[in-house]
């Protein structure tokens, strides 16, 4: 297993990739309303174009608001409410734990493909983005802007990243939780492989208030380990030696162990109503993003 | 095969223990592969390790513990030092003869050396090593490691004396070996062909000697004494003879009880050898010490036990002799003529008398005694220390009784003529005093001087002549217990007595033996044949422990390389 190294932005963002994330982009307009992945309904009185419903007014509304035929039929005064299609902040928050680095090819290549495919149709969108990478804690590499030049921004913050260390998911959550962002859509892009293991990720987010969309760095050989004999395996985060003599039996017990952390991820994912997709890190990306856009796997 | 460090039992023993052991090793081990991954968080929940370790799970690994197994048996196995011996049909034997052959220069160490790759050559399980020589013993038994060969033998050291290679094979033939046997001899000399014809069926022998010949030697082969050619009775000749292919010597060195004798010996040269005579030394009882003379700071020639010898010469003294007045002329005349005698009319050792005589008292007599008042002829009286038979032996011969023409004189008399033998308080010698008559040629007979001079002699004491002492050979009559220079205690329990080497030996009385090396085949051994040259025998055991070793090395390499290619955990 190759030794952490960072991910120079040639590697990360060639032309083609950056030309693929274009065409994702153009992919992601042509999705009709409801489909995107940022949209909100915002519960804000707003002055969009789409009526929604009334409600009687209250001292201090907005007079503008006012719907001026009810009253003169009715003799009451309500206000018009209408539906505003608000921007969605995506918080985009890789995981550029150890773990991520030390592979070949790194999860942390298709993790921050990843992460700049998504911040590139947010961004197309004008939408806000953030980049706040975690490992044993959530890092600030970007605060949420918006515009049309915020993708090479984050490309370039995204390509000065440093193989972290532990990954810390839990923590890395509550301390987005004690932010007090705008409610946004939150993009936890990882192995999800915390070795406080999966109960206290899902607990830490289920506590947040912001939308979830789950991206899951996924290989064949984390379900399908191509391993045998007797093995001191290391842990590449925590150190942690675990002696396996791999025998059928054993390889077994190790699947079921893998679905059912899977199935505990999808199982949060559908109760939380938060999106899950698992990308396969060997595999190029862009194509892989394209096709779950349009199958709608965005909106959970 | 045989097994040089440990007996087979202690070996299959060890076999089995290396088994047992490594099989519980490696049933407990469990060699890693260290792999890091992204996460141990599955392989927890899935791992069986803790129960990896456990002695009653399945055996895994079965050809690396075979290995292993035949690595760590290849080691046990060259600890063992395995022989194969290829020759079992005969038993050897090697006889090594450290007598006074070896004496010159380093020759001795040689002949070490020499023993040493000989029995190496040989089958371990079936070689025997004798040393001869003084006290032949057996140094190396059958099945022992040959440096335990080196080790009794590094205080050995060659002794003057001689080999006694035929008395060893008689001693071998007589213990009648199941097997055939191989005798190797290492010896300066060979063993006489014609010895070899006698040998038992399937045995052989081969004779290995030193390559480089020895030093030029010459020493005394013989010394010995007999009764002065003059006829002095108190007075002995000696004879020397001085042979080998050393310089010859310009005469003797002589000394008499330490201290130089003037005396010139006459010589005759005789096919390379020099008889020495000297003729009319005094018998007093004294220390005769013959040596070849040595330039002062020369270095000698091949051995040196050979240069010298003693002799002890006898103690002579003429018998005095009390003649009764009625003993008959005729033994008058022959006691008269015997230069032994000495008349006397008192302090007599002999009296001459007839039987019921009171001349000369209780003293050792020769009497006439009638046939009418005596049995036999002759009778013998002795003090009664010896059997009678022993006496009457000793007597026959001693007296020279069996000289006479007794059937003549059985003739004569008309009476059978017989020795008898009596118990007295004195020894005396009775002859029928008819005997004496000119009636019978008895008087004229030779036998007649004969006997009375013998009489004489024997009732006077006298000191049988011992004419010589040499290593090896037997002296006559029965000895007392001897002691060596040394302080070795040797008892023939009244046997004759074979002194095992050269020098001085004394016995409980006092009394001296001088023995000579008197070795001819050591001195001057005959040339030998170049051709008969014999190679020193092919090593006929294989030791297989430096084949085990480079077997286990090879073992090790192929266990490198399979490890190294994760073949073998």
């Amino acid at each position: 297993m190759a030794t952490p190294r960072s991910l120079p932005f040639e590697q990360l963002f060639d032309a083609a990739f950056l030309e693929e994330v274009a065409r994702l982009r153009l992919i992601a307009r042509r999705v009709p309303r409801g489909g995107r992945f940022a949209e909100q309904r915002s519960q804000q009185l707003g002055s969009g174009i789409e009526f929604r419903d009334f409600r009687p007014y209250a001292p201090g509304d907005d007079l503008r608001a006012v719907d001026w035929n009810i009253y003169r039929r009715l003799g009451r005064v309500f206000l018009r409410l209408f539906e505003e299609l608000e921007d969605l902040p995506l918080y985009l928050l890789p995981d550029v734990s150890e773990s991520l680095f030390v592979e070949e090819p790194p999860r942390a290549l298709a993790g921050f493909r990843t992460t700049l495919a998504l911040a590139s149709i947010a961004a197309g969108q004008h939408d806000t983005v953030a980049l706040l990478p975690f490992d044993t804690d959530l890092h600030l590499a970007a605060r949420p802007r918006a515009g049309t030049g915020r993708t090479l921004f984050l490309a370039r913050r995204l390509a000065a990243i440093e193989p972290g260390g532990r990954t810390d998911l839990a923590r890395a959550l509550r301390r987005l939780g004690g932010l007090d962002l705008r409610r946004g859509l939150v993009a936890v892009i990882s192995d999800f492989f915390d070795p406080n293991g999966l109960d206290t990720v899902l607990a830490e987010l289920g506590r947040l208030r912001h939308r979830l969309l789950l991206v899951q760095l996924v290989r064949p050989s984390d379900r399908d380990p191509r391993l045998t004999g007797d093995l001191r395996l290391l842990d590449c985060e925590t150190g942690h030696a675990e002696n396996v003599s791999v025998t059928s039996k054993v390889l077994e017990r190790y699947r079921a162990a893998y679905d059912r952390f899977a199935a505990a991820l999808a199982e949060f994912a559908s109760a939380r109503g938060a999106g899950l997709i698992r990308l396969d890190v060997e595999a190029p990306i862009v194509p892989q993003l394209a096709t779950l856009f349009e199958k709608g796997a965005f909106v959970a | 095969m045989s097994f040089a460090n440990l007996p087979l039992l202690g070996v299959l023993a060890g076999l089995a223990a290396l088994a047992a052991g490594l099989f519980v090793l490696q049933r407990l081990r469990v060699r890693h592969r260290d792999v890091v991954v992204p996460t141990t968080l599955f392989w927890q929940e899935a791992v069986e390790e803790a129960r990896a370790r456990v002695l009653v799970r399945r055996f895994r690994h079965p050809l690396a513990y075979l290995l292993v197994l035949l690595l760590a048996g290849t080691l046990w196995l060259a600890f063992a030092g395995p022989v194969l011996e290829r020759d079992e049909e005969v038993d050897h034997i090697v006889l090594f003869d450290s007598t006074a052959a070896w004496m010159s220069e380093e020759r001795f160490a040689a002949a070490l050396e020499l023993l040493e790759r000989e029995v190496a050559a040989l089958p371990r399980g079936r070689t025997t090593v004798r040393r001869l020589g003084s006290s032949p013993a057996t140094v190396l038994a059958a099945g022992e490691h040959p440096e335990l060969l080196a080790e009794r033998l590094r205080e050995s050291a060659p002794g003057a004396t001689r080999a006694g290679v035929a008395d060893e094979l008689d001693s071998l033939v007589e213990l009648r070996l199941p097997r055939p046997l191989a005798i190797t001899l290492i010896a300066e000399e060979g063993l006489d062909p014609a010895r070899n014809a006698t040998l038992p069926p399937g045995w052989s022998v081969r004779h290995v000697a030193l390559d480089r010949p020895r030093s030029p030697n010459r020493g005394l082969v013989e010394l010995g004494l007999r009764e002065a050619a003059s006829g002095a009775y108190e007075e002995v000749d000696v004879l020397a003879v001085v042979s080998g292919d050393g310089p010859v010597e310009a005469g003797l060195v002589l000394e008499l009880d330490e201290r130089p004798l003037e005396l010139r010996p006459a010589w005759v040269e005789e096919q390379g050898s020099r008889r020495y005579l000297l003729s009319g030394l005094p018998a007093r009882g004294g220390l005769l010490r013959v040596a070849l003379p040595r330039a002062e700071g020369s270095p000698g020639d091949g051995i040196a036990a050979d240069d010298s010898a003693s002799l002890r010469l006898p103690l002579r003294r003429r018998v005095r002799v009390l003649v009764s007045s009625t003993v008959p002329a005729a033994l008058r005349k022959v006691l008269a003529l015997d230069p032994a005698v000495s008349f006397v009319t008192d302090g007599a050792d002999l009296v001459v008398r007839s039987v019921g005589e009171a001349d000369g008292g209780a003293i050792p007599a020769l009497e006439l005694a009638s046939s009418d008042a005596q049995s036999h002829a002759f009778t013998l009286v002795h003090g009664g220390s010896n059997e009678a038979g022993v006496v009457l032996r000793a007597g026959i011969e001693r007296l020279g009784l069996d000289e006479i023409d007794a059937m003549d004189l059985a003739r004569s008399l008309q009476r059978p003529i017989a020795v008898g033998v009596e118990l007295g308080a004195t020894p005396a010698v009775r002859v029928w005093s008819e005997l004496l008559s000119e009636r019978y040629d008895f008087v004229d007979s030779l036998a007649f001087p004969l006997l009375v001079a013998r009489a004489v002699r024997w009732l006077g004491g006298e000191e049988e002549l011992l004419l010589h002492a040499a290593s090896g050979e037997e002296l006559p009559g029965p000895a007392a217990q001897l002691v060596d220079a040394d302080g070795r205690r040797y008892d023939s329990a009244g046997a004759a007595f074979v002194p095992p080497h050269a020098g001085s030996f004394r016995s409980a009385d006092g009394a001296s033996l001088e023995v000579a090396l008197g070795a001819p085949e050591i001195t001057a051994p005959a040339p030998r044949d170049p051709s008969a040259a014999v190679a020193a025998a092919a090593n006929s055991a294989l030791d297989a422990t430096a084949l085990l070793a480079l077997g286990a090395l090879a073992l090790l390499v192929l266990e490198w390389a399979l490890l190294r290619t994760g073949r073998i955990p």
